[in-house]
């Protein structure tokens, strides 16, 4: 069953005077529980496509159907509580609210979605568990590591079972220990939970942990033969 | 709403102490100003209108006469002869109990008639009195007073104590003691000193009139139209409750203006709380749009931020609140004193806690706090679903608002000139001030964006890169600055145009004093201030000082006030050489005919604010109530005048003569021949009146200060208000611009690591911030003297009939700009003196 069908979707930028195609008439196929990685160069449009996605940006032309759901033709609100029941979000950067604690991080999503019990608590404490932050339940982001801040966020992304998770290069900004031990978390969760990933990231390494590679060049979508690690 | 946006909402807050600190601060002073204003306002009114009422007792009518009071016969007539028995006299005056003792305070003396009290003021009864209250109809120095007043100044009864009346000492026995029922009629009747008619008749040099008859009638037998038939000429039947009406009128537009500059001090506390606001959404866009990214609706940020704002706002209003009567005590004597000078003797002891005015204050604070944060809240929703954004969007978002800013600021402006030209209601004005205001405040950010512009070359030439980074800084990062500079220089400005506006009163009245005096000196009455017996200068006197070898001539004043149906008229009677007529300086009406008119007794002059209360113009007549019934009076002339608010007619001697029984004055003027030496002169004069108790001299210049110094007192209140306005902008400039500078801890520790010394952090910060105050205080000065334009020929207009010219003084407007200079570069001294203490290293991991 396809959880993300992308069908001649078309975005463009204005730079300037300029207008700059990001997504040329993209297509896109990713079927339920694949782990996907996007590749691309700077500027190529895949943070973009995330964005689509996940429902923060809507094509200018064309569908994009997530959980056989047409989000483009969904209103911001629509779009936003789409995103609170159905996606999991981990960026590079600044994925924890810093004025929460590590547990309330992660319970965050829950809440939102209006599922905060005791089953989600007691799920949350083995996620922490599983990331082997169990005794940093009351900790502030601050006083965890880059690594351990985006365990967290691994395990918040997929607290509340969302049918997709979303990463936009993960490891961006860890060192090669720290990265690792974050994909493996990943890899984990995502076999654990039955989620569709489509994880953003620069290193055709990373990408080669993934079942599916595309890259997207000039706004289209390529599939790569995925070379094994 | 879900719980754990809102904490990591109110965490952030938590985590920045000083913001948020300062913040609360500038609420709590914004609601302390309007809670203390409102406090003091309610108290003085309450202490009036229960005054008024205990001492009115159950009347529902008065008769009032003319000038000198009610012929006693009158009360004898209708008691006597006609039968009524709901009817008591009454002799009142203002007079100093204890006058040497610490304890001294201004009482109402009560002269009435015992037996006559039962139907109206049932404490004053004979049966009620307790003492010897048979004294009081027997012995002329015999009193009674309030048991509670007694007590507070150590009396018992047989003991005796001092009063002074118009300057002159006497002493009376404390023969008895009396009490209300209601406490709050006990609290009210503390000033007061009742003794027999008699008695009061003697003291007040009043024998054979009355002050008033008090009358129990019935609205529906026609009882009220049976007794004007029998009233003579010259007196008058009117509704208990007119003259108490009348006077709470009176203060209205005083009472107005205050709670008007207490809202100026809240209007420039909700800039600075908007601007706090906007700042902490700026702050965490990046938290902001974690959440949006989570699945945070805009609804939900919006109504965060809003929940932020109303904690703010109920901490800060809790604090405003006991602020309220801390400051509202300290307010409540300077009010009181200006009533007094300007209005009415009013004694307020406390200040009534009303829950009502606390309401009213806390809802005010947390509606301003409310307003403010709708935009910063709105802002808030347009923060995008992302993890990272860049500042440059938010600066160019910035950017393109300038032109939207700029069309709002002329809507302002538009809908601020359309609501003045459109009513003459105070409030209206007001409104449109504040539009005007609001207007100005939006144009901030483009103002501030064109005069650094200008300034930058100059400042690279001037500091070098430093320089030119320092001016950099505030337009690059225009979405922060810009609101931190339309608080400031709203808050200046709002400075600039009350200070601006004292002065040009200041100036006016100091203008019209020098003409207005003409004579060389001039005798009253001891008893000054409004409600003092109005004591007659005795004849003697007069023909004294006419024969002085160097007295040229002499000007007669006699002041009346004719109470009537719908209030009192004040009447000033003046006989003077006709040289003297320019000391009226004429607004409407020509000189000539005015002063042919004038003393032919043709016509009458009118200051300007009884103009303009009354809308009349010359031609029109004035009726006033004479001894000979109703007259009209046309008006010559219309005379700028700054001594009442209530304004006054005035009339020659011998128009008085011809339709008024009396020959009294109650001041006069001396105009020295040429050769006459003023020291002998002087010492003559005083001679004389060592002889007459009660009456005082005032050379002319002595005059004219006492007059302006009473002009300085009323206008103290003014200033501490002023003042509070400008601690609430200094709290918040403070605020604003020390959380701009703590927020680019990064980017100076960028600056460190490439090589920047302290000292040169120091000199960037505090350039920056210097220049921000300085743009921010040059552009308030224009607003402030828009401001202060308003204030002076619209609002004082409006609210007092004074029509006056703008003084501007150059140290106002440079104290205004050292004002803002000074607030910006203490701003960054602290984030100054932190980063440059902070390793760079540190500061860069910490962000």
């Amino acid at each position: 069953m396809s959880m993300i069908r992308l069908r001649g979707v078309h975005k463009t930028f204005l730079e300037g005077n300029r207008r700059h195609v990001v997504l040329d008439g993209t297509n896109l196929e990713i079927e339920a529980g694949q782990t996907v990685a996007l590749l691309g160069r700077s500027g190529s449009g895949k943070s973009t496509l995330l964005n689509m996605v996940s429902g923060i940006d809507v094509p200018d032309a064309g569908e994009v159907i997530v959980c056989n759901e047409n989000i483009a033709c969904l209103g911001e609100s629509a779009r936003t509580l789409f995103r609170r029941h159905h996606v999991g979000f981990v960026f590079q950067f600044f994925n924890l609210i810093p004025t929460l604690t590590v547990l309330e991080n992660l319970l965050l999503p829950v809440e939102l979605a209006g599922k905060l019990n005791n089953v989600a608590r007691e799920r949350a404490a083995d996620l922490l568990a599983r990331v082997g932050l169990a005794d940093r339940a009351a900790s502030y982001p601050e006083q965890l590591s880059g690594g351990e801040q985006q365990r967290v966020a691994v395990a918040r992304a997929v607290i509340h079972r969302p049918s997709v998770l979303l990463a936009d290069e993960p490891t961006g900004n860890l060192d090669e220990a720290a990265s690792s031990a974050v994909l493996d978390l990943f890899a984990e969760l995502v076999s654990a939970s039955d989620v569709t990933l489509l994880m953003v990231t620069h290193s055709r390494e990373i990408a080669g942990r993934c079942s599916r590679v595309l890259e997207l060049r000039d706004g289209v979508a390529h599939e790569l033969q995925v070379q094994g690690t | 709403m879900t719980r754990y946006p809102i904490l990591a909402g109110l965490r952030f807050l938590q985590r920045h102490p000083l913001h948020l600190s300062l913040s609360v601060l500038a609420i709590a002073l914004g609601v302390s100003v309007v809670g203390a204003v409102d406090l003091v306002n309610g108290s003085a009114m309450r202490a009036f209108v229960i005054a008024s009422d205990a001492v009115a007792g159950t009347s529902t009518h008065r008769i009032v006469g003319g000038p000198r009071g009610v012929p006693e016969e009158v009360y004898r007539r209708l008691r006597v002869e006609h039968g009524i028995r709901s009817i008591a006299p009454v002799v009142e005056a203002y007079v100093h109990l204890a006058p040497e003792d610490i304890a001294a305070r201004t009482v109402r003396l009560l002269g009435v008639d015992i037996f006559a009290e039962q139907a109206f003021r049932g404490y004053l009864a004979s049966p009620r009195l307790q003492g010897n209250a048979g004294a009081l109809l027997t012995d002329a120095s015999a009193a009674a007073l309030p048991t509670a007043t007694a007590r507070a100044l150590g009396l018992a009864p047989g003991q005796r104590f001092a009063i002074e009346i118009n300057g002159r000492q006497h002493y009376m026995v404390l023969a008895a003691t009396f009490d209300a029922d209601r406490a709050l009629e006990r609290t009210a009747l503390a000033s007061v000193l009742v003794t027999d008619i008699a008695t009061a008749q003697e003291l007040l040099e009043m024998e054979g009139f009355l002050s008033r008859i008090d009358l129990v009638i019935s609205s529906e037998t026609g009882a009220a139209d049976e007794i004007v038939r029998l009233l003579p000429d010259g007196t008058t039947l009117a509704p208990a409750s007119a003259q108490r009406q009348a006077l709470e009128q009176m203060t209205r537009a005083f009472r107005l203006n205050l709670t008007a500059l207490s809202l100026l001090a809240l209007l420039v506390g909700m800039f600075l709380i908007y601007n706090a606001m906007t700042f902490s959404v700026l702050q965490r866009r990046q938290l902001l749009g974690m959440l949006r990214a989570l699945g945070v609706t805009r609804a939900e940020v919006y109504r965060q931020v809003l929940l932020e704002a109303l904690v703010l706002g109920v901490v800060g209003t809790l604090a405003g609140l006991v602020l309220a009567v801390v400051l509202g005590n300290a307010l409540l004597h300077l009010v009181t004193r200006t009533i007094n000078d300007l209005y009415f003797v009013l004694s307020v002891r406390e200040l009534a806690l009303t829950p009502a005015a606390f309401a009213k204050a806390a809802a005010l604070g947390l509606g301003a706090t409310v307003v403010a944060a709708l935009v910063p809240a709105w802002e808030a929703t347009t923060t995008p679903p992302r993890a990272v954004m860049s500042r440059i969007v938010i600066e160019i978002r910035q950017r393109r608002r300038l032109p939207l800013q700029l069309t709002a600021t002329a809507a302002c402006w538009v809908a601020g000139v359309v609501l003045l030209s459109a009513s003459r209601d105070l409030w209206i004005s007001f409104a449109a001030l504040f539009l005007i205001i609001a207007g100005s405040a939006l144009l901030a950010p483009a103002a501030t964006r064109a005069s650094i512009a200008l300034l930058q070359p100059v400042m690279r030439r001037a500091l070098g890169v430093l320089g030119a980074m320092a001016a950099r800084g505030i337009t690059v990062s225009l979405s922060r600055t810009g609101v931190a500079m339309a608080a400031l220089s709203v808050a200046v400005a709002a400075s600039v145009g009350v200070g601006v506006m004292i002065q040009s009163f200041r100036g006016s009245v100091a203008d019209w004093l020098d003409n207005y005096l003409r004579a060389d000196y001039f005798v009253s009455s001891a008893a000054s201030g409004v409600g003092a017996s109005q004591r007659l200068v005795p004849g003697a006197v007069l023909d004294e000082v006419r024969a002085l070898p160097g007295v040229e001539t002499l000007s007669l004043g006699r002041m009346v006030r004719l109470e009537g149906t719908g209030g009192f008229t004040d009447l000033f009677v003046l006989h003077m050489p006709r040289k003297s007529f320019t000391a009226f300086r004429l607004i409407a009406g020509t000189p000539e005919a005015a002063a042919r008119a004038y003393f032919a007794g043709d016509g009458v002059l009118i200051s300007e604010p009884y103009a303009y209360r009354h809308r009349l113009a010359v031609g029109d007549a004035v009726v006033l109530r004479t001894d000979i019934g109703d007259r009209r009076f046309p008006v010559a002339g219309i005379y700028q005048d700054y001594g009442s608010d209530h304004g006054v007619v005035t009339m020659s001697r011998a128009t008085y003569n011809k339709h008024w029984m009396d020959s009294g004055i109650t001041s006069f003027g001396v105009y020295a021949r040429a050769d006459a030496v003023p020291e002998a002169l002087s010492a003559s004069l005083r001679a004389i009146l060592a002889h007459y108790d009660g009456l005082v001299l005032y050379p002319n210049r002595e005059l004219r200060e006492v007059s302006l110094a009473v002009f300085d007192r009323t206008f103290t209140v003014t200033q501490v208000l002023r003042l509070l306005a400008i601690l609430v902008a200094f709290v918040g400039i403070l605020s604003a611009l020390m959380v701009i500078q703590l927020e680019r801890a990064r980017e100076f520790a960028v600056l460190r690591a490439n090589g920047m010394t302290p000292a040169q952090l120091w000199g960037l910060v505090t350039t920056e911030t210097g220049l921000m105050g300085l743009v921010a205080g040059a552009l308030a000065v224009p607003l402030g003297v828009v401001l202060a334009a308003m204030l002076v020929y619209v609002i004082n207009r409006r609210s007092f009939g004074w029509s006056m010219d703008m003084y501007i003084d150059p140290l106002t407007l440079g104290s205004a700009l050292l004002l803002a200079l000074v607030a910006a570069l203490m701003a960054g001294l602290y984030p100054a003196w932190r980063m440059s203490r902070t390793p760079a290293a540190l500061a860069l991991r910490e962000e």
